[in-house]
């Protein structure tokens, strides 16, 4: 039994001990400069978006942009990666700005969800004690609101590490491509690496998003599993 | 009729109910009343086992009540409740037809039952039958929860604070409704509140609880007349007086047996009930077209004449009308006597200011604990 | 209309979708097939667990942690892991397995936070009345849980069409094929016939799911409370 147990983890050892030491580290680093470059750009571009599009002038517009979210939240990851890929080539750019739009979605979502949500009442009243437009925006909606961006932050990153795998078939490398080849190959030892780093980088994500998210909101208000 | 015998419930170490006995009388409906915390919610839903009781139990028509399943137990006992739980899924016409489905009636016989209902609480069925509770009032909805709570018609209900979440006037209203309906169905009920008015205006029977304890289980009257103690003195609250005036009849006060005097000769008549003894009631004095005046014959005594002092008798009331109304009424004319008549083989009767303060006095005079027959 | 036809042929992506036809709507047969079996399955299952986690809260913490830890892996690597486990493999097993545990989280946690959130003095009438806990369960809970636990599996089923996309890689011949072979091909007409169809079939089944909902769903807790 010993023999055996020792016999499978020297052949562990001998199988993945080059995956891990020489396929992953560029990879999974590939991986993490997409995830954190698009969710990045996808924040700068959604938070003020979402802002934007619940200021008076435009709010009653924001329930058409909301069902057009949810709309394109519908379109398969895959389906939009590919469709960049006539329209700006091969590469890490184009894997970057597929992942930039279906990034945005849930945080211009969950932005204007949470700034909609905030009680007109408590809007009013700062407006009554006289503050400014731009006050009642950063000193009442945004802190109030913050909780549920930060809940689309944390959903659009989590996708965003699932969707970068399939970034490695328009060029965009990351551990996708460790899993491709694996399949293509049918090499289970690069499959099971690559998946599973994926996974975990994902979970790490979530559950570091999440602790971040604590953190900040100090368990203010109950949000989601 | 309803008979809890020493039941009780403990949760963990702390005790909602220590023993209670209690028996409420076929067709009664008793009300529990008491500050919250005090065991009165508790205790009514032991009688229909929504809590299972640690100790005692409760005999329903002197039977064990243990002994049936208790799913059945529900059935023939009506629920009411504060925030109505209608099933916001189902019309108005499903909701009220919750019971009779579950005993198994048919279809044509609930959808009659269901119209009937509806007309009872005073709801149109034509315009309510189909629609959901979101679209009725609170008041509305609370009539369709009771209308629900007697659909498969229980001889026994229980209320829990059934009209506390409703604004006023809504509540005197389906009070009163209430009222009404119970004098025909003489249900056996236990009506929970924490409002000693609407206990003393609901109830044939009121039991204050306090800390999981029965104080004092009586009659309203005798409940204000006589309370046990100081607790149920405060309970009661600082206008106990008020209270009376509006629990009480005029038939309960008055005097029946004023003697009638003619206004031609009235200074001879009145000094004849003096010289037989008569002292301190009131005298009715009538003119030749049957104007009626009053005046106490004490008051004679002033030396003024009956001329200055009699004055005129000119509000009528029915002796089933509170005492409060004849107050009301007595302030509005600047008077201080009404006349009460009733049917023609009724005596009728003169209720004086008076009258009402030493009756009052008499009551709230005595102190807690201490006896006054009423 | 001729000449119409005449312009419309000439956008590749049209004529290529007409010319591949057949194979196309084989494709798109084998997809929903594949998405339907998949949340038939996990309808049946989560909401039972989902059930079962209301009955016993002290699971909810467990469940639901695993549910949201398998909802984070990233789908190619779900099935790439699934790829290499025995008795999975290539095929429909694992690409079903990753479908219908995709939909644990949503399905799950709808079930069990709709079931929760039922207005307590519903419960507490419907239990007055005598109903027994199945028919409380059945009659009241359920018909009043199902606008959330609706959106779950709505929810679960668009994002199963997206994620089925991808079953292509494992061996299923669906719509994923055609961006799978436009990919390795260079061929941009066939990625964006793949991409624009799958597209449409995931809203398609969104709005229908919103239409459907509107049946299902006891028009009484469609309404809004009044005053």
């Amino acid at each position: 039994m010993s023999i055996t147990i020792a016999n499978f983890f020297s052949n562990f050892a001998e199988i993945y001990g080059p995956i891990f030491s020489e396929r992953i580290p560029p990879l999974l680093i590939q991986h993490i400069q997409l995830v954190f470059l698009a969710t990045g750009i996808a924040i700068l571009i959604g938070v003020p978006l979402g802002i934007f599009l619940t200021r008076p002038a435009l709010r009653k517009h924001s329930q058409k942009v909301l069902n057009f979210v949810n709309i394109g939240q519908a379109v398969p990851g895959l389906a939009l990666i590919a469709i960049f890929l006539p329209i700006l080539g091969i590469g890490y750019i184009p894997a970057v700005v597929a992942l930039v739009i279906y990034g945005l979605l849930p945080i211009v979502r969950n932005t204007i969800a949470g700034l909609e949500a905030v009680d007109d009442k408590v809007k009013e009243a700062a407006r009554g004690m006289g503050m400014y437009n731009n006050q009642v925006l950063w000193q009442i909606e945004f802190p109030l609101a913050f909780p549920v961006i930060m809940a689309g932050i944390k959903t659009s990153a989590v996708i965003t590490v699932g969707t970068a795998t399939l970034a490695a078939l328009i060029g965009g490398g990351g551990l996708g491509r460790l899993i491709f080849t694996g399949i293509s190959l049918f090499r289970p030892e690069f499959i099971l690496a690559g998946s599973g780093t994926a996974a975990v980088l994902a979970i790490i994500m979530e559950k570091g998003l999440s602790f971040f998210e604590r953190v900040v909101v100090k368990e203010r208000m109950p949000l989601d599993f | 009729m309803i008979r809890l015998e020493g039941i009780g419930k403990e949760f963990g170490d702390f005790t909602a109910v220590k023993e209670l006995s209690l028996e409420i009388p076929e067709g009664k409906t008793c009300v529990m009343v008491g500050p919250s915390g005090c065991g009165k919610t508790t205790t009514m839903r032991m009688v229909n086992r929504l809590i299972e009781p640690t100790r005692g139990t409760v005999y329903i028509d002197e039977q064990d009540y243990k002994k049936k399943k208790v799913e059945i137990l529900r059935r023939d006992i009506g629920y009411v409740i504060q925030e109505v739980g209608l099933f916001p899924h189902r019309t108005i016409a499903e909701n009220i037809s919750t019971t009779p489905k579950l005993a198994g009636w048919d279809d044509k016989k609930i959808k009659k039952r269901v119209d009937e209902l509806l007309e009872i609480v005073e709801l149109n069925p034509e315009e309510n039958r189909n629609k959901f509770p979101r679209q009725l009032s609170g008041g509305q909805r609370q009539r369709v929860g009771l209308a629900r709570a007697m659909a498969a018609d229980p001889p026994v209900m229980l209320m829990d604070e059934p009209f506390a979440a409703v604004d006023p006037i809504t509540r005197e209203n389906l009070q009163n409704m209430f009222l009404r309906l119970q004098r025909k169905m003489k249900k056996t009920i236990i009506f929970v509140t924490h409002d000693i008015n609407e206990a003393i205006k609901m109830g044939d029977q009121i039991a204050i609880l306090k800390e999981g304890e029965l104080v004092q289980a009586d009659t309203p009257e005798e409940l204000l007349a006589n309370p046990k103690n100081q607790f149920v003195t405060d309970f009661i609250g600082v206008d106990r007086a008020i209270k009376i005036l509006d629990l009480f009849s005029t038939d309960e006060v008055m005097w029946t047996e004023a003697p009638v005097i003619s206004k031609k000769n009235m200074q001879e008549e009145a000094q004849k009930l003096i010289e037989k003894g008569e002292k301190g009631i009131p005298v009715i004095v009538e003119d030749e077209q049957g104007n009626k005046f009053w005046f106490d014959l004490d008051e004679l005594e002033s030396g003024q004449s009956l001329e200055e002092i009699i004055r005129p008798l000119e509000i009528t009331l029915e002796p089933t009308n509170s005492i409060k109304l004849a107050m009301a009424r007595m302030l509005e004319h600047n008077n201080d006597a009404v006349l009460i008549i009733g049917d023609d083989d009724e005596e009728p009767g003169i209720l004086t200011l008076k009258g009402i303060r030493n009756y009052v006095y008499r009551i709230c005079a005595s102190d807690p604990g201490e006896k006054v027959e009423i | 209309m001729e000449f119409l036809r005449e312009i419309l042929w000439q956008v590749a992506p049209i004529r290529y979708f007409f010319e591949n036809i057949s194979r196309i709507i084989t494709y798109t047969q084998n997809h929903l097939e594949l998405t339907m079996v998949g949340v038939i399955l996990a309808i049946i299952l989560w909401v039972s667990v989902g059930i079962i986690i209301y009955r016993y809260p002290k699971l909810s913490h467990g469940v639901l942690g695993i549910a949201s830890i398998v909802m984070c892996i990233p789908s190619i690597a779900l099935y790439g892991i699934l790829l290499t486990l025995p008795g999975f493999g290539l095929g429909r097993t694992s690409a079903l397995t990753a479908l219908v545990l995709y939909a644990m989280l949503p399905i799950v946690r709808n079930v069990f936070v709709a079931l929760r959130s039922v207005d307590p003095s519903i419960l507490d009438a419907a239990k007055g009345m005598g109903m027994s806990k199945q028919e409380v369960l059945w009659e009241v809970q359920i018909p009043n849980a199902l606008p959330t636990i609706f959106a779950g599996v709505r929810v679960a089923l668009v994002m199963m069409v997206g994620i089925a996309t991808l079953a292509t890689y494992i061996g299923e011949q669906n719509l994923g094929r055609l961006i799978q072979h436009g990919i390795t091909r260079t061929h941009p007409t066939m990625i964006i016939v793949g991409a624009v169809v799958v597209s449409i079939i995931a809203i398609g089944i969104d709005l229908l799911m919103g239409l459907l909902g509107k049946h299902l769903i006891s028009k009484g807790l469609q309404l809004e409370e009044s005053k």
